[in-house]
């Protein structure tokens, strides 16, 4: 049978000549929880931006959901599958959460009264309080600005959420929260979760499927 | 002589902040001397770094009370430039402290900057580059690599500058646990060979045990607890109530200190609190065997 997410001789080159992946196998399934683990510079980031068609493989191929990442537009593949940057800083960048988490529904041209709908689903998933629908995500927490770079994801309403790094930088409160939300997300909302972390006891506590060593592998020049 | 940093009931409200981001805070710390900063997101670890290396009050508005003062002089007299010699800075974002095209290159600034000539800054680019593993990466902009990579970049930048004052805001956050371990023994080397002040910022604090001296716990904006790194931990519910997940063989010594039942210092690793509890079976069995 055939998985949500199937990745086959996968390779990606940067401009520069950086062979980043090099023939990467990997299915991922319906309801997975996935840590991704490996040295900097292993490939995560990168892999992670293949798998939601913000890259597009050099050679072999990404399917999602039967869809070729190659021949899909990217407004098919974030619906699929959602990608929360390494430093969620990075990615925010409107004036208030309200718009940030807005802004995936309005760009994929949903009617406003749709739009309003997915954020509100988005910021109750998230735990994001009304009253901070117009605070600046500068004036968050890091904790609480995490949680908007998720729901901005979230509202796009993606299968398979892949969150880069979510406790760097958190707090040992903050990160047990935010991995119980992906958890919980994972379990009652029936998401398949992918998180990249250099945290062990994270993955020793959250990895249901064996963590694979995603370095090793790539220095060999293959994956399993 | 001056102390490293001597901070004086010094408060820090930035200008369109909710009230003090810093609350009358005093630290006195000697050349030499590591610091761990811990506490929870919000506390004011990065502002505390922020006002020693004078970003905060040079580069933000806001109202400052009392004074910072590094190797006995106040950082808004320093003239400009000159603080940065003798404090160095990693930020906790990497590409915030970026300004150049190519890793080498940001690597080199501030070492032209110092005036240094060409031969000496070719070796410490070498030493730092070895000690960072970015050797492979020099010729690429600082912006096209790994998060880990970029965070390398910013803290071989602080390194080769060789500061008597380090200052260092979560400098391993996005590191894999190899590197973290090699720069942690780094930073160790640093101390002993050229006595450099650290002052260590850091979440996880299994890391910054073994290494520091003293701990400082930062809580809305107070030192809510400075103390000699063995007795920091004797405070178990202190830093509970602040929320900190503290190291699970550290706290099991300290409960058992706590209850009479050990009296020595505490460890400050795994390793040595296996050491200390498997002393603590073997008094007591030895001591029920007697009964
Ligand atoms: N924009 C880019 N241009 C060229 N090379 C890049 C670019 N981004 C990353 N690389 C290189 O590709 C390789 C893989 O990088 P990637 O960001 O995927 O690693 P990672 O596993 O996420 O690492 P980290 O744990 O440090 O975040 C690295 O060698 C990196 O230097
Ligand atoms: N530029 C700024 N303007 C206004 N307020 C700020 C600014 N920077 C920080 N603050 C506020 O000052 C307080 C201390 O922030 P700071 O960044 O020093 O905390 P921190 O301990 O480094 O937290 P974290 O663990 O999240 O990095 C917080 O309440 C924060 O919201
Ligand atoms: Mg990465
Ligand atoms: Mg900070």
């Amino acid at each position: 049978m055939s998985q949500y997410i199937e990745v086959e001789q996968l390779g990606f080159r940067y401009q520069d000549g950086t062979e980043a992946l090099v023939e990467v196998n990997l299915a991922i399934g319906d309801n997975e929880f996935i840590a991704l683990i490996g040295q900097n510079g292993s490939g995560k980031t990168t892999l992670a931006k293949c798998l939601n068609g913000l890259l597009k493989p050099s050679s072999g191929r990404v399917l999602v959901d039967g869809l070729d990442s190659r021949s899909t537009s990217i407004v098919q593949m974030v619906k699929r599958v959602g990608y929360v940057f390494q430093n969620p800083d990075h990615q925010l960048f409107n004036g208030n959460c309200w718009d940030e988490i807005a802004y995936g529904p309005r760009n994929i041209q949903l009617p406003e009264p749709d739009v309003k709908e997915r954020v509100a689903e988005a910021a109750g998933v998230v735990g994001l309080p009304e009253r901070l629908f117009q605070e600046h995500p500068f004036f968050l927490s890091k904790g609480m600005r995490q949680r908007v770079a998720i729901a901005a994801i979230l509202a796009l309403r993606p299968k398979v959420i892949i969150v880069d790094e979510p406790t760097t930088g958190q707090d040992a409160r903050q990160s047990i929260e935010i991995m119980d939300f992906l958890v919980e997300l994972h379990e009652k909302h029936e998401h398949t979760v992918i998180i990249v972390t250099h945290d062990m006891d994270i993955v020793a506590r959250h990895g249901t499927r064996r963590p694979w060593d995603f370095a090793a592998r790539t220095l060999s020049g293959r994956f399993a | 002589m001056a102390n490293a940093i001597e901070i004086t009931n010094y408060s820090w409200a930035y200008a369109h902040g909710n009230g003090k981001a810093l609350k009358a805070v005093n630290l006195s710390v000697e050349q030499g001397e590591c610091v761990g900063v811990i506490g929870p997101n919000g506390a004011g670890k990065t502002t505390l770094a922020y006002s020693i290396d004078g970003l905060v009050p040079g580069q933000y508005h806001g109202i400052k009370e009392g004074t910072v003062q590094i190797q006995g002089r106040e950082v808004e007299d320093y003239p400009k430039g000159m603080l940065q010699r003798e404090v160095g800075l990693v930020f906790s974002d990497p590409e915030a402290q970026f300004t150049a095209m190519t890793v080498e290159d940001e690597l080199v600034f501030g070492l032209e900057n110092l005036g240094l000539d060409i031969p000496e800054i070719r070796e410490r680019l070498d030493w730092v580059a070895e000690l960072t593993g970015l050797g492979p990466l020099l010729q690429k902009p600082p912006y096209e690599i790994s998060g880990g990579q970029k965070q390398r970049v910013a803290l071989a930048a602080v390194l080769a500058m060789r500061p008597r004052v380090l200052v260092l805001d979560e400098p391993t956050s996005m590191l894999d646990p190899l590197s973290r371990k090699r720069v942690f023994e780094v930073l160790g080397q640093l101390r002993k060979v050229q006595n450099t002040t650290l002052i260590l910022i850091e979440h996880g604090l299994e890391h910054v045990v073994p290494l520091a001296d003293r701990m400082v716990l930062l809580a809305e904006g107070e030192i809510a607890l400075d103390a000699p790194t063995p007795s920091f931990f004797e405070k178990l519910d202190l830093l509970h109530h602040h929320g900190l997940h503290v190291p699970g063989a550290v706290e099991v010594v300290s409960r058992l200190k706590n209850s009479g039942r050990y009296f020595g210092e505490l460890p400050r690793g795994v390793e040595d609190a296996r050491l200390v509890i498997q002393e603590i079976i073997d008094a007591s069995s030895t001591k029920q065997g007697a009964v």
